[in-house]
């Protein structure tokens, strides 16, 4: 293999157009699935109980590897803007990120495995029947081949982010953040960029720890390990992978939003410290995950709940308020790119409002099994992450700014998207507060009204990531950006 | 090309010899490798004499066409020979109601002959229900303990309480007093199973 | 520059490594932290030292274009550590001479010598990559042996087993915490004596292209 490295920084177009490609079909792909089981719990559709099981964990572990998926390729990209990266690291993602799908799905639809997509210890060795150690065996190296790819990748990040700023203390925008000092203070995409490295390389080092301990464990039986700490460990990859894409795709925010305001975002104090908090809240907060588990020492749980207030709060508000005084004032030409990344950014913040309820102990004792939490993470989602990776998308074959039109068809297409995934996961908060549990193949007579509405609004969203996606598709070809 | 060819070779000797040295992925540890082997290669075990709980000299030894059960203990081991006594109360009860008994000798024998004297070997008997004729619970000469243990292949070491630490089974002798089976001391099921066969 | 003396100096900390290593043999072995956390490593660090000493003399060593990128050798280290994490392989050295002296050959030989012939030949991305999966891999061996019910080696205790897992816990631990404050606090890191990544730019490094 040649190794040719660019000398000088510059963005990776072509592979990330067939990342985010890849990206925007699993998505779409995903949420068919969605409605699928949404439908199947109305009653709309008869599936197999174990089907739906499997179904599920395949929109788990496919929503999961997608969002980080396209938040990485957003990363790659904009931090290939001001460090030069070894571009052959991010084929070689891009391959073990698909070994890892292939095995993964290989894992369900061949072999049965439905276990869902975290992979409790010790449930993939206790099926009951349902599937065998090998589908077990393929999923979890599924995961682990996806996490070698994250590991890679985010080692590449570091060591570009480190030789072009020495250290990574440097990149994390520290000197700033409590020195106060401007001097070759790194920009927002930095900033973020090796927040989200150090953080994630950790959950990744974390959670191949776990997979390898589960994976003999499939093996060699009478290695049982402690089941708490394997949940531990287990949550915080989940919590802090799930939000790294998030963070990384929210660098889209601050290298597009310029683009239409023609006001550069710049790293401030605040700004930095907003990171470097969020460096230690995303870490800290994940046994918010367990406060179901009363054996969980009782600190943790506190420390959860507290931290849940403060967690991606400050860097939210930051973020959101930047936003707002960016785009105020500023005579912004809107179109699909614009409209999908400010909505992005709105998704995110409403969804903090359900999630920092369920972090609550006293909450999460009602809510935690109802439909009130997926509510909480479709919002974060599906109108967070998935609305930023789109707007991606649609700025990456947006062509020239001035001929860049709001088309009908684009306007349709928001707000088909927006009605379709806001009912949808309204009505996941409603079914929630009204005590549906989550994860259940078949629903009682009650429920399958709020089931048939969602089913109708998860109709809507598809139609409308289907038409981003169209668009993206069509847009590839006379796209003319280097 | 070179890198290449060589990273292969490699790889492909690399994954031969740790295929070879764990039975095919079959035995990481020691007592692992013991138990496959116990199975495959049904090696020869020592039969020395044995002192008994009451004094007499018995050979370690199935009688004429029938098994022989042996485990391992030390009667002032606090802790896990206690259980493997029970466990094989258990078993004498079990191979007797399935009507096994017959042709079954079962010898609990002690690594400590120093210390594991008649009384203390009959106090052991006595506490687990060791009838003397099925059941017999003896300890080797000291001369005889290092090759008898290393034939089994049990490691005993001694532990900070003044007692020992040791990889604690049932092993299964057949007629031609080869070893032919290990099984985890509560795995009584498995033990009739076999006897059964 | 390496000097002759350094040379001279290094080549005798390697002789006195093994040879300690062989006369405090039985003192070592007693307990499974020092043999694995004291004894193996530094038979390893031996193995280290000798390929530096034999590098210098032959330089075409450390540029063998058979080892380009540090992959074969890596490889090599690799299978050795395997070899010498399996619990039947520590039991057969505490009883088999054959095993005890192998252990002497190839834990210099097959771990040291070809790992310091090949880390700085390989991407800073695989020693990356590598050093995470050691921290990795040492978190799992650590819980392994702090959770297993069962005894891995017969050769020692329960209790001796538990000490060794919290042992690689500490030392994962330390490692990490070693590596990450360097890559926070001293980006010029990773000059040739340590084993550590060289971080610095492309270009500037001395691994094979």
């Amino acid at each position: 293999m040649s190794m040719t490295s660019t000398a000088a920084p510059s963005p990776q177009t072509g592979a990330v157009k067939v990342a985010m490609l890849i990206s925007g079909a699993v998505f779409v792909l995903m949420m068919l699935v969605g409605v699928l089981m949404r439908a199947a719990q109305g009653d709309l559709l008869d599936l197999d109980p174990a089907l739906f099981y499997q179904l599920m964990t395949a929109h788990g572990a496919g929503m999961v590897g997608t969002a980080g998926l396209s938040g990485a390729a957003i990363m790659w990209y904009f931090l290939g803007r001001h460090v030069a990266l070894t571009r052959w690291v991010f084929h070689i993602f891009l391959a073990l990120f698909l070994l890892g799908v292939v095995l993964i799905l290989g894992a369900i639809f061949l072999g049965g495995f439905g276990a869902g997509w975290t992979f409790l210890f010790p449930l993939p060795a206790i099926s009951g029947g349902a599937w065998d150690l090998g589908a077990a065996a393929a999923f979890l190296l599924g995961l682990v081949s996806i996490g070698v790819a994250f590991l890679l990748f985010y080692l590449e990040a570091g060591r570009a982010m480190i030789s072009a700023y020495g250290g990574l203390g440097n990149a994390l925008g520290w000197p700033l953040a409590f020195g106060g000092s401007t001097e070759n203070a790194p920009p927002p995409t930095i900033i973020a960029a090796a927040t989200v490295t150090v953080f994630n390389t950790l959950g990744i080092v974390v959670g191949a720890a776990v997979l390898v301990v589960s994976l003999i464990n499939l093996y060699l039986p009478e290695f049982a390990v402690d089941a708490l700490l394997a949940k531990n460990m287990i949550f915080f990859f989940g919590h802090v992978f799930i939000n790294a894409s998030i963070y990384m795709a929210v660098i889209a925010v601050y290298e597009v939003v310029p683009e239409y305001t023609g006001r550069p975002w710049k790293s401030s104090r605040i700004f930095a410290l907003a990171w470097a908090s969020t460096l230690l809240f995303v870490m800290a907060v994940y046994p918010h995950h367990l406060l179901q588990d009363l054996v969980m020492p009782g600190w943790m749980l506190i420390m959860g709940q507290v931290i849940s207030y403060l967690s991606g709060i400050p860097l939210l508000a930051v973020t959101a308020f930047s936003l707002i005084v960016y785009l105020k004032g500023s005579d912004i030409r809107w179109d699909l790119a614009a409209g999908l990344l400010v909505l992005g950014v709105a998704g995110w913040s409403v969804g903090s409002v359900p999630a920092i309820m369920d972090g609550m102990i006293s909450v999460n004792k009602v809510m935690h099994n109802t439909q009130w939490v997926p509510g909480h993470f479709h919002i974060y989602l599906l109108l967070g992450e998935v609305a930023m990776a789109f707007g991606f998308m649609a700025w990456l074959v947006r062509g020239d700014v001035a001929q860049s039109r709001f088309t009908t068809l684009d306007r349709l297409g928001i707000w088909v998207y927006i009605a379709g995934a806001g009912g949808f996961t309204l009505m996941f908060l409603i079914s929630g507060a009204l005590s549906v549990p989550r994860r259940w193949a078949v629903h009682m007579e009650d429920w399958l009204t709020q089931d048939r509405i969602a089913t109708g609004f998860a109709v809507l969203a598809v139609l409308g990531a289907l038409i981003f996606v169209l668009r993206f598709v069509g847009g590839l070809g006379r796209s003319s950006k280097a | 090309m070179r890198p290449f060819l060589a990273i292969l070779a490699i790889a492909l000797m690399g994954v031969t010899l740790i295929w070879q040295v764990t039975d095919g992925a079959r035995a990481v540890t020691a007592e692992g490798a013991r138990r496959l082997h116990a199975v495959e290669r049904t090696p020869t075990m020592p039969s020395p004499y044995l002192t008994d709980m009451s004094g007499k000299t018995v050979r370690l030894q199935p009688d004429v066409g029938g098994v022989a059960l042996v485990e391992f203990i030390y009667t002032a081991c606090p802790t896990i020979c206690r259980y493997a006594g029970d466990s094989f109360a258990r078993l004498k009860g079990r191979l007797a109601a399935a009507g096994l008994a017959k042709g079954v000798r079962m010898f609990s024998v002690s690594f400590d002959p120093l210390r594991d004297d008649p009384m203390a070997l009959s106090d052991y008997a006595e506490t687990h229900g060791a009838d003397g004729d099925i059941w017999k619970v003896g300890a080797p000469a000291v001369t005889d303990l290092r090759g008898l243990l290393s034939g089994y292949g049990v490691t005993v070491i001694a532990d900070r309480f003044d007692g020992y630490e040791h990889n604690a089974a049932i092993h299964l002798i057949d007629e031609r007093n080869r070893l032919v089976g290990i099984f985890d001391i509560d795995d009584i099921d498995g033990v009739v199973e076999a006897i059964r066969r | 520059m390496t000097t002759g003396f350094q040379r001279c100096g290094e080549f005798a900390l390697a002789l006195l490594l093994l040879l300690l290593c062989a006369a405090f043999r039985r003192t070592l072995e007693a307990d499974p932290v020092t043999h694995m956390l004291v004894q193996l490593p530094a038979l390893a660090w031996a193995g280290w030292l000798f390929a530096g000493v034999a590098s210098v003399r032959r330089p075409r060593l450390e540029a063998a274009p058979t080892n380009a990128g540090g992959g074969a050798g890596l490889l090599i280290v690799f299978f050795g550590i395997v070899f010498w994490m399996l619990p039947r392989s520590i039991d057969g050295a505490l009883t088999s001479p054959e095993i005890e002296a192998a252990k002497f050959l190839t834990v210099p030989f097959l771990v040291g010598a070809p790992l310091r012939l090949s880390w700085y030949r390989a991407h800073p991305i695989l020693r990356g990559f590598l050093l995470s999966n050691a921290l990795s891999m040492l978190g799992v061996l650590a819980w392994l042996y702090m959770a297993a019910p069962i005894r891995v080696c017969n050769s020692y205790l329960v209790e001796d087993q538990q000490r060794l897992g919290l042992a690689f816990l500490l030392v994962a631990l330390s490692l990490a915490a070693i590596w990450g404050g360097r890559l926070f606090f001293k980006p010029d890191g990773g000059s040739a004596g340590d084993l550590l990544p060289d971080l610095k730019a492309n270009g500037s490094t001395s691994y094979d292209t």
